[in-house]
């Protein structure tokens, strides 16, 4: 062969080939991806959810979902792990965040990116229950991509309320009523854990909702009116019945959220104060969730409320994997995982139209049910307002049940805290 | 220029360059920059921070929590420096005698010491828990179920009810220390005494107390230091500075402002108060206790 044909030849074979090697370097040239997702989901929960994550490479071969969850006692130092790992630069892609107050340090200091291009892409106005993306959008601007919707109200355990004779109360006298025969036969109506202050604020939450109503109560929680007012103090005042009388589990103040559930699984309590996750948790502690069922408290106003709050999936705005973040959100949020996962590593969702199975779960079908029919809900105190005034909220909250402070004195000394804190904020 | 010299300088230096640099990143750099941060309005997460000088510090003695916090310090520092002291030393008397056992019995006094503070606090709460607590219960078997109460859900029992949780787990600590010490004293020492006509009480009052001057003098600088940072790990388990802040101490109220009202200035400036009280006490103590040794 001559030497010019040789190099056609080779220039040839090296053309044919080319095509052949551009492609094998770009497979193999595609960016490995670790995508750090922190939540705040532990447990039995955890490995259904590391178990779905893995899933994800199936679809997305380059990207490596890496599940982390604070250890210990969750909710309670969750926040501080997150916090400390985004100032430090070393926060996960995407995390997990309840929202109002508790995420907003986060929207304020910048780590958390706005969405609204996502929601545009992806199309997630359609996909959500309204109320749960109008409590992550800030200033217009959209942060967090909601993953539950959650609410809260009284769950009864049903042997002993059946043994009581007792009906769904239809008012709050009602609900007195009921705590009143409850404890005349030796079962402590609730069962609360006050060691984090939020439980028992659950509580308080409702007495306020009943005494102030909607609108009130909105303007208390958005600081337009004082709270040194009568509706304030005889929701102190109601609150104050409930300590008196014993009608809650002795010694609440310090008992664990987690461990005031036992007396109540166990029957020593009728009622506790917790959300539509009670059906899963019960279910993960052994216990049979058909012995479990709820009524929303009763408030005597028109719309009527309870506690309901969206939890959010947040992308970290120092992330270099935005996109892959968004992708693997809206993978997550599909209504296809929402509802093959229903009940095992999701426990609730704000998802439209996805429900747990009737049949499998029926109390959980049940809430969500009844949650979608509220035209409004009312968030939890401890997303309203920031810590330093949140903790002067718990001072009167527990001062009651010391005996620190009166209801008046509560009302008047938290107007105090009010005033004070708006000046320097 | 000496040569050798120089050079046996920079070796010296070099052989202490590996501890010094984590010395300096791990313990100097943090100190110096929460120092900084205590003379800012911070929120911990936020780019910026504002110079305010010390208002942080004066704004901690403005506070009323503040006397909660540092009279429940004091009060634990006192306890911790007396009953773990006074029972550590007994216990290290008694088991420096050939007992029977005795290594069982040391294993079993020294162990709390070893365990984590989170795991004491935890396990005392459930002991001390209304309902369910081995506490409770043991006092209505016994009889005694007028006495029953929620030990850690109110402010008159909470208190005293962590400290006997704390007194549980220092107590190790001394008793070890002092047995190290016991077994330093020369036997001639008391032989002496003995035929000096010196009984065991007035042997361990002139001779025994003496010469653990130095166990003493690390026994009471470590208690101190903990009173102010271990202690910690045992409040935040058991009751979260509460019920309502009457069990709060220095440690876990430094935390509280740091990390959920995020006050980090503020916080930092708690952590440099905790320091400066830590220095007052214990170099004046260490100078005193080492001083003609």
């Amino acid at each position: 062969m001559l030497l010019k044909e040789r190099k056609l030849l080779f220039v040839s074979i090296f053309a044919l080939l080319l095509p052949v090697i551009f492609f094998a370097t770009n497979v193999s040239a595609q960016e490995e991806v670790e995508l750090r997702v922190m939540t705040v989901w532990g447990g039995e929960q955890k490995e259904y959810l590391d178990d779905l994550f893995a899933k994800y490479s199936e679809t997305h071969p380059n990207i490596t979902v890496k599940h982390e969850v604070s250890a210990g006692s969750g909710a309670a130092t969750y926040q501080e792990v997150l916090k400390t790992g985004l100032n430090s630069g070393t926060g996960p892609d995407v995390f997990f965040e309840w929202a109002g107050t508790l995420s907003g340090t986060i929207i304020d200091s910048g780590y958390a990116e706005p969405l609204d291009r996502y929601y545009e892409k992806y199309n997630w106005d359609d996909r959500f229950i309204d109320w749960s993306v109008g409590s992550l959008t800030r200033d217009k601007v959209t942060y967090g991509v909601p993953l539950t919707a959650r609410g809260m109200t009284f769950w009864y355990n049903v042997k002993v309320w059946e043994s009581l004779d007792l009906e769904k109360p239809e008012s709050y006298e009602d609900l007195e009523a009921i705590a009143k025969k409850a404890k005349e036969n030796g079962i402590y109506p609730i069962a609360l854990g006050g060691k984090f202050n939020w439980m028992t604020m659950r509580l308080l939450d409702y007495l306020i909702e009943v005494t102030a109503g909607p609108e009130l109560h909105e303007q208390l929680n958005k600081l337009e009116t004082s709270w040194d007012r009568p509706e304030v103090i005889e929701a102190f005042s109601l609150f104050k019945k409930w300590v008196d009388n014993q009608w809650i589990t002795p010694g609440f103040l310090n008992v664990a959220p987690a461990d005031s559930r036992i007396p109540f699984w166990n029957g020593q309590a009728l009622m506790i104060f917790e959300g539509n996750w009670m059906p899963p948790e019960t279910e993960a502690a052994g216990y049979d969730t058909a012995n479990l069922n709820f009524f929303f408290g009763p408030t005597g106003h028109e719309p009527l409320r309870i506690t309901g709050f969206p939890e959010q999936f947040m992308i970290n705005s120092d992330s270099e994997h935005k996109d892959e973040a968004a992708e693997f959100i809206n993978w997550f949020t599909s209504r296809e995982i929402q509802e093959a996962n229903y009940g095992t590593a999701i426990t609730g969702t704000a998802v439209e139209g996805v429900t747990a199975d009737p049949e499998e779960r029926p109390r959980s079908y049940q809430f969500k049910e009844e949650l979608v029919k509220l035209k409004e809900v009312f968030p939890p105190t401890d997303q309203v307002f920031k810590s330093e005034l949140l903790h002067e909220f718990f001072q009167v909250q527990n001062g009651l049940v010391t005996g620190e402070f009166t209801p008046e004195s509560g009302a008047e000394y938290f107007q105090e805290q009010s005033e004070e804190w708006k000046e320097n904020n | 220029m000496d040569f050798k010299k120089g050079n046996m300088s920079l070796k010296r230096l070099l052989f202490i360059l590996p501890a010094l640099l984590i010395y300096l990143v791990f313990m100097v750099y943090p100190m110096v920059r929460s120092l900084i941060i205590s003379l800012h309005k911070w929120d911990g997460l936020s780019p910026e921070m504002d110079f305010i000088g010390i208002k942080n510090y004066i704004d901690f003695f403005k506070d009323p929590v503040s006397y909660t916090v540092l009279k429940n310090n004091l009060l634990l520092m006192i306890v911790l420096l007396i009953v773990p002291v006074i029972l550590g030393l007994v216990l290290a008397v008694a088991l420096n005698k050939k007992l029977p056992g005795r290594i069982v019995y040391r294993t079993i006094y020294y162990s709390p010491y070893v365990l984590p503070m989170v795991a004491v606090g935890l396990i005392w709460s459930w002991i001390y828990d209304p309902m369910f607590g081995a506490l409770n219960s043991i006092l209505k078997s016994v009889g005694l179920g007028q006495y029953v109460q929620g030990w850690l859900g109110q402010p008159s029992t909470a208190f005293p009810a962590i400290l006997v949780t704390i007194i549980w787990r220092s107590v190790g600590m001394p008793m070890l220390l002092f047995l190290a010490g016991l077994q330093d004293i020369s036997p001639q020492l008391y032989e002496s005494a003995e035929i000096d006509g010196a009984n065991k009480f007035q042997q361990f009052i002139y001779i025994t107390i003496p010469q653990l001057k130095q166990s003493f003098a690390i026994v009471i600088s470590l208690l101190i230091v903990g009173s102010l940072k271990q202690a910690f790990g045992i409040v935040y388990a058991m009751t979260w500075g509460g019920p309502g802040r009457s069990t709060q101490i220095l440690s876990v109220w430094m935390y509280f402002n740091t990390f959920l009202y995020e006050k980090a200035g503020y916080g930092s400036a708690i952590a440099w108060i905790m320091t400066i009280i830590a220095m007052l006490i214990i170099i004046p103590y260490i100078r005193i206790m080492t001083k003609n040794t």
